[in-house]
């Protein structure tokens, strides 16, 4: 099992210097933030038609962060009765300026601002800023260089990549295993030399998801091509268990939609939620075998449009505006009532939702955004009490104004 | 002063049984015992900037099994050719001090990169540091101003949890050097010890390289989790220092004895 610390992002700006609680080097899964999903469109809070719709996207973790009309705001600590608009904006706000894109890492943040180009802020490491900067943290954004035009952009715990306007990925930071595409891994003592390189072999990239050390691209013609560490046994004999350039993954062509956890990525083909990787914790094992499979699996959720992946589970929506979740049911983060256990689940429906238009899923928690616009979640509010536990949905504010 | 970069590689190990009883130490009692992979480290120049035009580059490397080969440790222009130096290994058990002497000095003013290349591995190319020479040479020797209190150590028991085994090693509290060329040069420690046939020869390259952490220099291995090893012949181990700063300039060796048979009182 695995737990992100309490502080991820927000040490952006509220958390700065705090190491994380954990030893395990995990990774501050932000769904969303890895979904390359559009924004979801939400309306006004308060039930009443709206005039003028939102635009809201929400990222969750161990805190909680909103794109709001454009605007990030971000919560350390989940209070899902506090809007998160309350919360200062953190970029582009002084700057009259609208983010397009955003993404987020263990210790740092990327936007795509609205003029296209790509502004980092955080934690600096392993050049995960992508701007050529020596400090190991800039709390202040900094240019990316060579991206003007870019149409999203993506985050591991320590790697970021953005699609550039000709269709190409180029990515940075940490490149331990190869999931930043360059043959080249900057350590920390030479972060000030770590740009953008474009990723070689594949192009007409739609959407990106990252895991802890291996990154796959979605093209426009639904292939998937992955590269870093391998995920599947016919990479690992192709190219060994590293390789910075791409391969594609047969088994994942016809994928629409694609996200990724530590050591995983899931996927919608043909409306089946599809896996590979190191999908034990998420898919109950016939042999109660862990670690990687070999290839690519069904999770047992048809007429799916898009999924999300916390660190344990997973939860998927389908046409009918249905959340399922599964893998392991740990702090109710499944929606159902059960007994917790190390055993992963099988696919369960959250019972008690509204029609859904997008779910998230963060490190303990899950939300689902409805379509009268409300927030629903559940799972664990909150690290700091033990009751702070909802197994069932329930409304929250988080998007309220 | 004793700058030491500490950059952790992707490589990890764990000390699990096996290594434990590779070691021949008793199985039941090393169970517990694991320990942190080993660290991809530059010892020199550990500073980004101003270092001198004739420094040697010192990093350490994870060791590699017996008939395979270091990857290359290159010292390139930034973005231009590699150098032309002369390459010297240090092994050691987990890990080996590979240093670069450059043939000619570097140019002054220059960004420098000091890779690790490997074509069978991806990536093929770790960047581990990188830096800008300053404008002169360092041509001054450093002093060793202190050995500090020099104490054997030996466990009676050992094993388990702790990762500690028998020893001996030598620690020596309160070393003390510095650099009358220029501040803030990066000192290491060369240490020889007693050829097999009796001789304590300094006038041949050091046997290994150390660094001190917080004025206390380690020779020989500590516990299961120490990446670092050295000979000690006993029961008298006859060893000699000297302090060595970036650019090769060394103190005269200082020569001393220790009983390693048994922990210092």
């Amino acid at each position: 099992m695995r737990r992100a610390g309490a502080c991820f992002l927000f040490a952006l700006l509220s958390c700065r210097g705090a190491p994380p609680e954990t030893h395990e080097p995990v990774v501050a899964r932000i769904a969303g933030a890895t979904d390359g999903g559009a924004p979801t469109v939400a309306q006004n809070d308060g039930g009443a038609p709206a005039s003028s719709a939102r635009r809201f996207q929400l990222f969750l973790d161990s805190g909680a962060c909103a794109l709001i009309d454009g605007q990030l705001h971000c919560r350390q600590n989940i209070a899902p009765d506090q809007p998160l608009a309350q919360e200062p904006a953190l970029l582009g706000g002084a700057a009259d300026r609208e983010v397009r894109s955003v993404a987020i890492g263990r210790d740092f943040a990327c936007a795509v601002m609205d003029g296209g180009d790509v502004r980092c802020f955080g934690g600096n490491n392993r050049g995960q800023l992508g701007a050529g900067v020596r400090s190991e943290r800039q709390d202040l954004p900094v240019t990316v260089p060579g991206m003007r035009g870019a149409t999203a952009v993506f985050a591991g715990p320590f790697t970021a990549c953005a699609i550039r306007a000709d269709g190409h990925v180029a990515c940075w930071g940490k490149n331990d295993s190869g999931e930043n595409g360059s043959s080249t891994n900057y350590l920390s003592a030479a972060r000030e030399l770590v740009l953008p390189e474009v990723v070689r072999n594949v192009s007409d990239v739609v959407s990106v998801a990252m895991a802890w050390d291996s990154t796959c691209a979605v093209t426009r013609d639904h292939e998937v091509h992955c590269w870093g560490r391998s995920r599947t046994d016919e990479q690992t004999a192709q190219r060994g268990e590293t390789n910075e350039i791409p391969m594609r993954i047969d088994g994942m062509t016809g994928t629409t939609f694609l996200t990724a956890n530590e050591n995983a990525f899931c996927g919608v083909k043909g409306g089946e939620v599809v896996c590979f990787g190191d999908t034990s914790i998420l898919i109950a094992s016939k042999d109660g075998t862990f670690g990687r499979r070999p290839g690519v699996e069904k999770v047992g959720i048809s007429r799916a449009t898009k999924v999300s992946l916390g660190s344990n589970h997973g939860c998927a929506l389908n046409v009918a505006g249905e959340v399922y979740c599964f893998g392991i049911d740990s702090d109710g983060v499944l929606g159902v009532p059960g007994k917790p256990g190390y055993e992963s689940r099988p696919p369960v429906k959250v019972p008690d939702l509204p029609r859904a238009v997008d779910v998230i899923c963060g490190t303990s928690m899950t939300c689902a955004i409805t379509e009268s616009s409300e927030v629903y979640c559940w799972g664990r509010f909150s690290w700091t009490s033990q009751d702070d536990v909802h197994v069932g949905p329930v409304r929250a504010g988080l998007a309220d104004r | 002063m004793f700058g030491r970069l500490s950059q952790r590689a992707s490589f990890l190990c764990v000390c699990t049984t096996a290594l434990a009883v590779a070691l021949a130490l008793p199985e039941t009692r090393s169970e517990a015992c694991s320990c942190g992979g080993p660290n991809l480290d530059v010892l020199t120049p550990a500073k980004p900037e101003g270092v001198p035009t004739n420094t040697r580059v010192r990093v350490l490397l994870p060791a590699v099994g017996q008939g395979q080969a270091f990857p290359t440790l290159t010292l390139r222009v930034h973005g231009g050719a590699d150098v032309t130096a002369r390459s010297r290994i240090y092994p050691d058990v987990a890990v080996s001090i590979l240093e670069l002497a450059p043939a000619a000095p570097l140019a002054p003013s220059t960004r420098y990169d000091i890779a690790v290349v490997d074509a069978s591995t991806h990536p093929s190319t770790t960047v581990m540091s990188t830096f800008v020479t300053g404008t002169t040479a360092d041509v001054a020797a450093p002093v060793l101003d202190a050995l500090g209190s020099v104490s054997s150590h030996k466990n009676v028991h050992f094993g388990g949890g702790d990762c500690s085994i028998q020893g001996p090693w030598v620690t020596m509290d309160g070393v003390r050097a510095h650099d009358p060329g220029r501040d803030g040069a990066e000192l290491v420690f060369a240490v020889w010890a007693r050829t097999a046939q009796g001789v304590l020869d300094t006038n041949r390259p050091p046997d290994t390289l150390l660094a001190p952490s917080r004025h206390r220099l380690t020779i020989g291995r500590s516990s299961l989790c120490d990446n670092r090893d050295f000979p000690l012949q006993g029961p008298i181990a006859s060893l000699a220092i000297a302090v060595m700063d970036e650019a090769g300039n060394a103190s005269p060796p200082r020569r001393f004895s220790i009983d390693v048979s048994r922990s210092s009182p």
